[in-house]
């Protein structure tokens, strides 16, 4: 089958679009930037091309029957707001547009759980309310594309929503795999401090969960509805001690929320100073503060979701990280 | 708070409404919720009760039909309920100047604003009385306090609301049931809301606050018999600005703010987002 998918180069996308092509499928990739050849995949067709600019998807749709929108800007910060909204509203109704015009039959977009927010005492559904006002443009974003998408449902147009927690696993390097990225600094031996505030929970989703996920989405996924793809709820001591049990030499040091705060306003003021992008906001620090605990339930039941636990996942990360070091 | 009696809350499905069920089931209330149908209020309810372990009662009402005020009596009156709080929370805004308007929008905006607080309130105040000590929010607006262009019905029935308020709190003073009258600058109460608010200039975003915020300010003050209730440092510096400027220069303010709007285009990324995309079929609910 022809597919064809946005946001190839970024953690999700890099691993579903190979797996879409290691199962015999025709694979489109619309990229911004040619991809170093490592990161390319010999049968999949790469174009080069950019979600705000709809006559660039026009070429690389053409034909395909399924589509993956992965693409987004993933990150807390901006220079300018409207980028969030440039990119991750009106660029996932360029695609929708795309694919309306070009007889797509249906479309799995990568949502965030962020657009749900913080969770109370139980671990949150796809029903729940969000309990608080919407405090970054990420997360408002990533809502208001979600609605624009369920109108794109009503035109004809089969579309199914995603919502990946935080997502972890090998892969390459980028803003949306942090705890990646910390294990690959452990194994270094360099220095990581991460949030270590005893009580708040996370949930921690495996990659190739994600990917199968939206896989299975797009096979059982109903018009219209949204599917959390998660993994488990843990605690920062409890990843902390997974990770310390996993990696003896880790050294880790759990950061309390005054300094997690702290940060994000120390980074907040450099930028300020030097017009060095932030690499923590105090919106994020916000949001690691919180309890985001999340229920895989109705995917699990609904697409046969499947969750990878957090140990064998991180020993997992950890045997591909060593293999590149 | 005694266990057995329940708390109404109208316009409870999202914004400020929504963070006063949570605030309120935080605290033990058990909990009577209005908003239009459609609105999944049950999700909300089903919340509140995983959560709280809250008893919550949902009635589904449009306040902007007839007797509206009288079927949400009737109801609670059946299943045996008694309330001792009743928080009026509901309530649409405007954003255009009076000509561009209908009068058809300015019709339900008075009877969501005016007609249903003062008929829910007149129906209830026998039951608050025999549960006493009992409470009455209403909630009005920063904009009673202000000339605002664009927002001459809405600051209208909000200053209904808050000399209501005020007066009625007189005459229930007797009787242990406390009036108290929230008056809040601009909240962030839904998507479509946050992202014309986030647009507006550099005080005024200053000033917005989130719903999770007012909530327990308000029903802190409530609790504390305030009259008036104006959350947050800055909004209180405006309505004590507005006091002792004077009339000849807010006069003057004012024309250049009427210049403005009427030269204002708002950004692309507002005008393409209509509310009814965000909250299909439904006006925003909440102070403006």
């Amino acid at each position: 089958m022809k597919i064809f998918i946005t946001g190839a180069s970024g953690f999700i996308g890099d691993h579903l679009s190979k797996k879409l092509a290691d199962t015999g499928h025709e694979v489109h990739a619309l990229v911004r930037h040619e991809l170093p050849v490592r990161q390319r995949h010999k049968d999949i067709l790469y174009f080069k091309g950019d979600i705000t600019q709809p006559a660039t998807i026009q070429k690389a749709i053409a034909g395909c029957e399924q589509v993956y929108h992965v693409a987004g800007y993933a990150k807390l910060w901006a220079a300018r707001r409207k980028t969030f909204y440039d990119i991750n509203v009106t660029g996932t109704e360029n695609v929708f547009e795309a694919a309306l015009e070009n007889g797509a039959k249906k479309v799995v977009f990568t949502s965030s759980c962020a657009v749900f927010g913080p969770s109370l005492k139980t671990a949150l559904t796809e029903t729940d309310p969000r309990i608080t006002a919407f405090n970054n443009d990420y997360d408002l974003s990533k809502f208001i594309a979600e609605n624009s998408v369920r109108e794109y449902c009503k035109k004809g147009i089969e579309a199914v929503i995603v919502n990946p927690s935080r997502v972890y696993g090998p892969g390459i390097s980028t803003h949306s795999n942090m705890i990646t990225k910390m294990l690959s600094r452990c194994l270094r031996g360099r220095w990581v401090f991460m949030p270590g505030i005893k009580n708040v929970v996370g949930n921690y989703a495996y990659i190739d969960d994600v990917v199968q996920g939206h896989i299975n989405a797009m096979a059982m996924g109903k018009c219209g509805e949204r599917y959390i793809v998660g993994g488990e709820n843990l605690s920062y001591e409890q990843v902390i001690g997974i990770i310390r049990q996993e990696i003896k030499s880790a050294r880790l040091i759990p950061l309390p929320a005054g300094a997690v705060k702290a940060w994000g306003y120390i980074e907040l003021l450099k930028y300020r100073l030097t017009g060095a992008d932030p690499k923590f906001t105090p919106a994020a620090a916000t949001r690691y503060l919180q309890n985001a605990a999340f229920d895989c339930s109705k995917a699990v039941n609904e697409i046969d979701y499947t969750i990878t636990g957090f140990r064998d996942g991180i020993i997992n990360t950890i045997n591909q990280i060593k293999k590149t070091i | 708070m005694t266990n057995s009696y329940y708390t109404l809350i109208t316009g409870a499905s999202e914004g400020l409404g929504k963070s006063f069920a949570l605030e309120c089931a935080a605290r033990n209330h058990k909990l009577v919720l209005v908003a239009l149908p459609g609105r999944e209020l049950h999700h909300l309810s089903e919340y509140l009760h995983k959560n709280f372990n809250t008893e919550v009662v949902v009635i589904e009402q449009d306040l902007s039909l007839d007797n509206s005020a009288v079927i949400i009596f009737n109801k609670i009156r059946s299943l045996g309920i008694e309330i001792n709080m009743l928080i009026n929370n509901a309530g649409i805004g405007n954003t255009k100047f009076f000509e561009d308007e209908s009068t058809q929008f300015f019709e339900k905006q008075i009877r969501i604003n005016v007609l249903a607080t003062t008929t829910l309130t007149h129906l209830f105040v026998p039951m608050l009385k025999n549960n006493s000590p009992a409470h009455i929010l209403n909630v009005g607006s920063l904009a009673c306090f202000f000339t605002i262009p664009k927002k001459q019905v809405y600051g209208g029935t909000k200053s209904f609301i808050y000399f209501f308020s005020k007066s009625l709190r007189e005459e229930l003073a007797a009787h242990n049931v406390n009036v108290t009258v929230l008056c809040p600058g601009g909240i962030n109460t839904n998507a479509a809301q946050t992202m014309l608010n986030k647009s507006g200039s550099w005080i005024s975003t200053r000033s917005l606050m989130n719903p999770e915020e007012v909530a327990p300010l308000a029903l802190d003050g409530l609790f504390r018999k305030k009259e008036v209730i104006i959350p947050g440092r800055l909004n209180k510096l405006f309505v004590f600005m507005d006091r002792i400027i004077p009339v000849i220069l807010k006069r003057s303010i004012i024309k250049a703010q009427i210049g403005r709007l009427n030269a204002y285009k708002p950004p692309a990324m507002v005008k393409r987002i209509p509310v009814s995309i965000v909250n299909p079929g439904r006006p925003q609910v909440g102070p403006v």
